[in-house]
């Protein structure tokens, strides 16, 4: 199967349609599961998104002090 | 060979996952895979090592070696050019990985996103380095992936697709983790921002493993996620429940994110077993735990790296598959022990200078592992990266800092010089905690002498070096130290406080109420000062301390164990019982409670619920001697001769120097097992066994050069926690001298004579041959076309410092050739004649734009500053070699003269030696560059000759006689004696 055709089915055995906003089980699959979601985004026209904002430069600091402790070894003195 | 049990393996890396908070989500359904795949696997803690930091961490469990061995020492380092830092690097990990040995035994492997994994190696899988899924704040659309991030090359674009960026999810992405999303307001508050780049980044990293997992053959895969840990950082102080002190608000909006994490990561590892099949067996593993309960703090400590006192001692790890009991439980394992279990899956022979063990007890039959020396000596391709590649960030950091202050190389600036100066540090401490972990005071004493000598303003140096002294029973030290600690303490809050007054006045806020104290008291300085009354063996006043710092604070972390401590010196078995039921209390996983539960039994004679708090002591944290002496001496007492042996062996193992242990050991040998031969065996050991040092004794060679430490005593596992003290006098024996093969033996002396004259391309003759000399072999070479302007050519000469550039650049101008000087740095005593250099050079690493007017010229260039020669142009470099110990010799006065710090010549020389060998790699490769390597003997001796092979190298009018006349002997002043 490629993944132009790939098609999801429920448990029930249902087609499961994959919403264009994605969902998290899309990204959970993996691979297939994220082409899957981005072709339906683009069949369905749907740019992205519900609006996620950056952090702006002036904040930058205090914000990846909360989850880039490991990627940047933040420091507290 | 040993019985390979394993046809594949699947290692999925998880940070920061923790069973406490695990077991109940799989209790309530909300990690069905993770429930079904431990009830047809095993289970247990994977206790972790100190530092908790995960590049340290991840790596020991990619090696099975502790970090002095490992080389990645934070999280980041100083960069090539010393103009400041970097994230670690894979190129900083001086050993070989699980997947360099799997791929040296013919399996195929793969590793995504391993920390540290950038730049990638070439392995014969495919490798994506951790910069891979990092997205930073770059936007959607100029989010470029770094060069060298995925081998091989050619999968590069494809894996850079499957990448997803934050900016791409939407609400049902962030819904079930913010159920009201919707209401925050993302001005204010960045968290949504926060959730949706960690479950991006994770989502990168599982599309590209599962990527290849389905297009790609595979033997063994190994996959790391973050997020987890990432959650937590950001998140788990929201987790159910509430706390005092925390905003309402957030709590309500954030306590499912770290819930909804590990359900996230369930719902992958569903995946992932799809594609890994049956017949894999599957390893999932945390470096550390994190903790999800009352043991949370509430602030974290203001120092580097501060957010690590979130992370619990106990990662986890789960096994399933072929070779791999079904539902059980095991106990003692540590983060160091997988490379070893993986090889053993796969039948392969485990090494020696490994320090974890296979963990056998999770096998479905009995192994009995074949052991090697070490694997870092067997030759073949093992997918490293070459050697010009791997090198030693702190090593060259020290290179740079001669180089600087010789004048060579500028200084970085004053912001970057400070980001190195405390990467450097950081680096040193948590050298010094490596050390400390593993019983090894010798070593770690000196560097936590040296960080506290120069940074005395850190208490946490502090701390370590009078919990150094205390072990080593160098009492009077501890309290001079702790003292100082204490008195550093006291004035920091002092001046905290007068500055927040300071500052409510500056606002105009009434401060009346506000006061500086006289004598800032705090519950962790009662407790120090208690521990060291205790350390001086006077229980009664240690008891005050305690008591005034458990009025304060009834349930403060580690006061219950002291408490119990100074009841047990009192000989008040049952108030010390009482004070460890305490501590269990607040910590049920305390590895110590458990054993000093276990001493207070056998001194009550409650042999049979001191052999059970002792098992469970161990199965919490094995590597700790002590638990296991006492685990034996319970049994003893209990008639179980045959596995008092086994616990008192694993005693010694883990501290060779434990005489009590061998004592048991013989006396068990003679009177219960009827062993004569172990009894004697035991009986010579003791022999061997030196005195506890009393006084201090400093390690045979400095704290760390690079590569490989010296053999420790140490042999895996875990090291008892700081607390309770070490349970006197079994300190391993000094470590011997050093034995490791990274120092170059002592250099013989020059041998004098003819060294032979450099040649051209196709010459072989090296210049310096000598074994052991430390002499790099640099071939001569041509440009690879012919048909390149003369006058477009920058003439090179090159070389170490002091090893005879300023005497060449004046042979070229004599010969006739245009220099490119400034003469901004005068003739000194050193080059009495000039140094004729060119200022600019200096910042080579950050600024090449002046090298077009070098064109048609002779410019001077330090050999550190080749590689950042622009490829734009074409190089002629002729490339002076000294013998190195007339180098040091020489560099060594200059710095005398400059009245600056001297640095140890014999670390300097092994590192000299490693830069020259990786240049000599770069060199080679170069094809827009034709090298003339010379020997500086061989100019002085034999001008003539030299001044003909440069005239020939050059290839452009060159008045030999003249340039012959330039050089003077009276100069050669640094010579190594015959």
């Amino acid at each position: 199967m490629t993944e132009q055709t790939l098609i999801f089915h429920t448990e029930d055995g249902e087609i499961f349609e994959i919403p264009p906003e994605g969902m998290l089980g899309l990204l959970a699959l993996g691979a297939v599961g994220v082409k899957a979601w981005r072709n339906k985004r683009q069949q369905a026209g749907v740019e992205s998104h519900w609006e996620i904002k950056p952090p702006k430069a002036d904040n930058t600091n205090k914000m990846n002090a909360i989850e880039d402790f490991h990627t940047q070894g933040i420091n507290n003195d | 060979m040993t019985k390979r049990l394993a046809k594949k393996v699947l290692l999925i890396g998880w940070d920061a996952a923790d069973w406490k908070a695990i077991q109940p989500l799989m209790d309530e359904g909300k990690m069905p895979t993770l429930k079904q795949f431990v009830e047809t696997g095993v289970m247990g803690n994977l206790a972790t090592l100190d530092p908790p930091l995960s590049p340290i961490m991840w790596t020991s469990i990619g090696t099975g070696k502790t970090a002095d061995k490992h080389g990645v020492l934070g999280f980041t380092q100083p960069r090539p050019d010393g103009k400041g830092i970097q994230p670690v690097m894979s190129t900083s990990r001086q050993v070989k990985a699980v997947w360099n040995i799997l791929m040296q035994n013919g399996l195929k492997t793969h590793v995504v996103g391993w920390w540290p994994s950038h730049p990638a190696e070439p392995l014969n899988g495919v490798c994506v380095s951790d910069f891979y899924h990092k997205a930073h704040n770059v936007p959607l659309d100029q989010w470029k992936m770094a060069p060298g991030t995925v081998h091989p090359e050619r999968l590069a674009n494809t894996l850079a697709e499957l990448r997803v960026h934050p900016q791409e999810l939407t609400a049902n992405h962030i819904l079930p983790f913010v159920p009201d999303a919707e209401t925050v307001d993302q001005e204010k508050d960045q968290r949504l921002w926060s959730v949706a780049k960690i479950t991006a980044e994770g989502a990168s990293i599982h599309a590209a493993a599962t990527w290849i997992m389905e297009q790609e053959p595979w033997d063994f895969m190994a996959v790391y996620y973050d997020s987890i840990d990432h959650y937590c950082h950001g998140f788990m102080k929201f987790h159910p429940p509430y706390r005092e002190g925390l905003s309402r608000d957030l709590y309500d909006l954030y306590n499912g994110v770290v819930e909804s994490g590990y359900r996230f990561h369930d719902m992958m590892l569903n995946r992932l077993l799809q594609l890994a099949g049956e017949d894999t067996t599957v390893i999932i593993c945390s470096d550390h735990g994190f903790h999800p309960d009352h043991l949370r703090p509430l602030q974290l400590p203001r120092e580097p790296a501060g957010p690590a006192a979130e992370h619990s001692p106990y990662g986890m790890v789960a096994m399933r598959g072929p070779g791999i009991k079904r539902d059980e439980l095991i106990f003692g394992s540590t983060l160091l022990d997988l490379t070893p279990t993986i090889l053993t899956l796969f039948g392969i022979p485990i090494a020696r200078d490994m320090d974890g063990k296979p963990l056998l007890q999770a096998f479905t039959e009995p192994v009995k592992s074949e052991i090697i020396d070490s694997w870092e000596t067997v030759e073949g391709d093992c997918g490293r990266l070459p050697a010009d590649k791997i090198g030693d960030p702190w090593a060259d950091q020290e290179a740079i800092e001669q180089l600087v202050a010789l004048g060579y190389i500028e200084p970085p600036g004053k912001d970057a010089q400070k980001a190195v100066e405390r990467t450097i540090r950081e680096s040193k401490f948590y050298l010094a905690r490596v050390y400390l972990h593993k019983n090894d005071y010798a070593h770690a004493l000196p560097i936590l002498e040296e960080l506290y000598a120069n940074y005395p303003d850190q208490t946490r140096f502090g701390l370590r070096l009078a919990q150094c002294y205390k072990v080593l029973e160098l009492i009077p030290e501890a309290r001079r130290v702790t003292e100082a600690v204490i008195a550093t303490w006291k004035r920091q809050r002092i001046e905290e406080i007068q500055k927040k007054i300071a500052k409510a006045k500056e606002a105009g806020k009434d401060t009346s109420e506000m006061k500086v104290p006289e004598d800032p008291r705090s519950p962790q300085l009662e407790l120090l000062q208690g521990n060291l009354c205790l350390a001086e063996e006077k229980a009664d006043e240690a008891l005050t301390y305690f008591q005034r710092a458990q009025q304060a604070t009834p349930r403060l972390p580690d006061l219950h164990l002291s408490i119990a401590q100074a009841y047990f010196k009192l000989k008040r078995w049952q108030d010390a019982e009482e004070a460890y039921f305490q501590a269990l209390d607040i910590d049920p996983d305390s590895a110590a409670a458990h054993h000093g539960l276990a001493q207070v039994y056998l001194q009550m004679r409650h042999f049979r619920e001191a052999a059970e708090a002792a098992v469970t002591s161990v199965g919490l944290l094995f590597h700790n001697p002590s638990a296991h002496y006492h685990l034996g001496e319970a049994l003893f007492r209990l008639g179980r001769f045959a596995e008092a042996e086994q616990s008192w062996l694993r005693a010694v193992a883990q501290a060779p120097g434990m005489k009590r242990a061998h004592e048991k050991l013989i006396y068990l040998y003679q009177y219960h097992l009827n062993d004569p031969v172990k009894m004697f065996t035991h009986q010579q050991i003791i022999g061997r066994i030196q005195p506890v040092p009393s006084r201090r004794q400093p390690p045979p060679t400095p704290p760390y050069q690079g590569g490989e430490a010296p053999p420790p005593t140490y042999q895996g596992g875990e090291a008892p926690p700081p607390t309770p003290p070490y349970q006197g006098g079994e300190v391993p024996p000094p470590t011997p001298p050093y034995q490791g093969g990274e120092v170059p033996p002592p250099t013989p002396p020059y041998q004098g004579g003819e060294a032979p004259p450099g040649g051209l391309e196709g010459s072989s003759t090296p210049l310096l041959t000598k074994e052991g000399l430390g002499v790099v072999h640099i071939p001569a070479k041509a440009f690879k076309t012919t048909d390149i302007e003369v006058a477009k050519i920058i003439t090179v000469v090159s070389g170490l410092p002091r090893s005879g550039t300023s005497m060449m650049m004046q042979m070229l101008q004599a010969g006739g050739l245009n220099l490119l000087t400034d003469e901004q740095r005068a003739a000194d005593e050193s080059n009495p004649k000039g140094y004729w250099e060119y200022a600019k050079v200096k910042n080579l690493s950050q600024d090449n734009t002046w090298l077009g007017e070098a064109q048609g010229q002779v410019v001077k260039i330090i050999a550190q500053l080749l590689p950042y020669l622009s490829p734009d142009y074409h190089y002629r470099i002729i490339f002076l070699q000294r013998d190195l110990e007339e180098v040091l010799q020489s560099q060594q006065t200059m710095l005398k003269q400059l009245n600056t710090k001297k640095r140890n010549p014999a670390q300097l020389r092994q590192i000299y030696t490693q830069q020259l060998t990786r240049l000599a790699t770069w060199l080679a490769q170069q094809d827009h560059i034709a090298l003339l390597p010379l020997d500086h003997h061989a100019v002085l001796k034999q001008p003539l000759v030299i001044a003909q092979q440069l005239h020939t190298f050059l290839a452009c009018p060159f008045d030999v006689s003249s340039a012959t006349t330039v050089i003077d002997q009276q100069l050669y002043r640094a010579r190594k004696l015959s």
